[in-house]
């Protein structure tokens, strides 16, 4: 008990030097969760993926177009239940820093491909019953203040000419890995008409398919089968499992992913360094002390877990505090960094936190190592001579 | 003829500073009885301090045999010696060395924490000890809270809480005006006369020293009997 007491106020002894050691540690937990949750973020679409739903794209490049009329063609081939297309509707509200994802798509088959949509029936029934009406994710209508009823003036990119959308549903998702809440969606059929009079070239195509394979069939064969009905032919399809999809998106940032995992490191690097110039600051000021401990007839394993656990506590706090500020950090994050362009969850999961706790406990163990081999090889005279 | 507890067979102890060997200790041999109070007196750097530590376990000879409390130290490890010590060594610093984190009655329980005993025999243990040394009010005060002269008494709390076989005290009125001095001798005199205690002292204060029932010289490294 005198030890677990000693090693407390030691810990807090020099409240100024543990309160700067504390807030530089809990600025690297900060930005290492939040490099976590960007991570966790890129690879949430592939954890959340459905195992029946295939992605259909040009075989050349995702952004070509594939011709409206495969929809037919695909609906024949064996195991497949539901055809479902769409494309990229690219817009802005008041200017190009207010941009969102927005997407138009085949309602008819829109509900059915995507059960993680969640919203109220008779907001359904009036976005089905409206053309030029949209629906809009939770988040985005928190983000522009917008609600059921409202005219959303929206400037087109990929949709030249300007948009006035009625708001017809707000809807929330049960997987913002697949379906954002920061996101808007249109009838494809509503937007294909507009782009009759101002881009013909792009009428009647579509940016993807998705089609889901009925229960039982294996969708391997169905993979197959669609690539084969559209081999040879001027547009050549490339289709793959939604989660192979996702995760070859996630690839092609492999360096960029890898270049966050580093810079993890990097930052686990920095506390480490933080905590162990306090620490050998520390040890260093009680040397004599440890000395006088020594010749009471302590042995270098008690000195050791002093230290040790003095690591760990501050590592812990540190810790703590990082996660304390990680919370408000990580809404404000979703909104500021992903600006609302593909506005994901960002929430803080319990592999996070252990992710964080875990790193931590690490960095205080690391961190005791060297003051810890010091102590266990001074001997009691040394530490009795040390003028500190 | 009472037993021992401190015998020296022909310890010497030496440095080497700057490529010199420097002898500290020159081939020192005697004895200390059991219930003894020794002071051992000398001038600056002729090796009090270095026979005291090496008494302890603390330093060790470079030759010669020590053996204190029936226990010969120079085949010890640092550990052994540490477990050795807290056991049979009492030991009151100059300059008190208490934690100044721990109150007087946490650095007083502190080498209890080696023992088995349980929190209320501490507990016991420490009220006893500070009582005896007159500060059983000021159990709860910080070393900055309190004089030179009490702080040195917390450290020769410090020092029997444990019961050790012989108290070593290094210069224990070194810092301490005449009065908190003579306090410090009258309580270590007490230990002596009335619990028995085998006390060595090392001081240059021939006043201090009078207080001991045996003195010694030490000089460049030789014991020598009084003049």
């Amino acid at each position: 008990m005198t030890l677990m007491r000693l090693m407390f106020r030691n810990t807090v002894r020099r409240p100024v030097r543990l309160a700067l050691t504390v807030g530089g540690l809990a600025m690297v937990v900060l930005a290492f969760g939040l490099l976590r949750l960007t991570l966790d973020e890129w690879h949430s679409g592939v954890k959340a993926a459905a195992n029946n739903r295939l992605i259909t794209v040009h075989a050349m490049s995702d952004s070509l177009l594939l011709p409206l009329s495969y929809r037919e063609r695909m609906a024949v081939v064996p195991g497949v239940q539901v055809v479902h297309y769409g494309n990229v509707f690219g817009v802005e509200y008041r200017d190009a820093k207010e941009s969102f994802g927005a997407f138009a798509e085949h309602m008819s088959t829109f509900f059915e491909t995507y059960p993680e949509v969640i919203l109220n029936e008779g907001d359904r029934l009036a976005f089905l019953k409206d053309r030029g009406g949209c629906l809009i994710g939770l988040k985005l209508a928190a983000r522009f203040g917008w609600k059921v009823g409202d005219v959303i003036p929206l400037k087109g990119t990929t949709h030249p000419g300007n948009w006035d959308l009625v708001v017809r549903g707000i809807f929330r998702s049960s997987s913002p890995g697949i379906m954002g809440e920061g996101e808007l969606y249109v009838h494809w059929e509503f937007a294909n008409e507009r782009l009759r009079a101002t881009a013909p070239d792009r009428v009647d195509q579509v940016g993807w398919y998705v089609t889901t394979t009925a229960p039982g069939v294996n969708p391997r064969t169905v993979v197959a089968a669609i690539d084969a009905t559209f081999a040879n032919s001027f547009a050549e399809t490339r289709t793959e499992r939604e989660q192979a999809y996702i995760a070859g998106w996630v690839a092609r940032s492999g360096a960029l992913l890898d270049a966050l995992d580093w810079l993890s490191g990097v930052m686990n690097g920095i506390a480490a360094l933080v905590l162990v110039n306090a620490l050998a600051m520390a040890v260093r000021e009680r040397t004599r002390e440890y000395g006088v401990m020594k010749t009471l007839g302590f042995q270098p394993r008690h000195l050791v877990a002093l230290v040790l656990g003095e690591s760990l506590l501050v590592a812990l706090g540190g810790a703590l505090a990082g996660l304390g500020l990680l919370y408000p950090a990580a809404r404000l994050y979703a909104v500021m960094v992903a600006g609302g362009k593909t506005v994901g969850a960002y929430e803080i999961t319990s592999e996070t936190i252990g992710m964080c706790l875990g790193v931590m406990g690490l960095v205080g163990l690391l961190a005791a190592l060297w003051p810890a081999v010091r102590l266990s090889r001074m001997t009691t005279l040394e530490g009795l001579r040390h003028r500190g | 003829m009472v037993d021992p507890v401190v015998s020296l067979q022909k310890v010497t102890k030496s440095y080497s500073r700057a490529g010199t060997d420097v002898s500290v200790l020159r081939d020192l041999s005697f004895d200390i009885p059991a219930g003894t109070f020794l002071a051992i007196m000398g001038p600056s750097g002729s090796g009090k301090s270095t026979l005291l530590n090496v008494m302890a376990g603390i330093d060790r000879p470079t030759s010669g045999s020590v053996v204190v409390a029936g226990t010969r130290l120079d085949g010890l490890s640092e550990g052994e010696m540490a477990r050795w010590r807290a056991r049979h060594i009492g030991y009151v610093f100059q300059t008190y060395n208490l934690i100044p984190v721990l109150t007087a009655a946490e650095n007083v329980e502190l080498p209890l924490a080696l023992t088995h005993l349980t929190r209320r025999e501490r507990s016991d243990h420490v009220r006893t000890a500070l009582r005896l040394v007159g500060l059983g009010d000021r159990m709860a005060h910080y070393p900055r809270q309190l004089s030179g002269g009490q702080e040195q008494r917390v450290g020769v709390a410090r020092a029997i809480v444990s019961d050790p076989t012989m108290i070593l005290a290094d210069e224990p009125t070194g810092n301490l005006d005449r009065e908190s001095a003579d306090d410090i001798l009258t309580l270590l005199a007490r230990l002596n006369r009335e619990l028995g205690k085998t006390i060595v002292m090392v001081t240059h204060d021939p006043r201090a020293a009078e207080r001991a029932q045996m003195i010694r010289y030490l000089e460049k490294g030789v014991l020598e009997m009084p003049p």
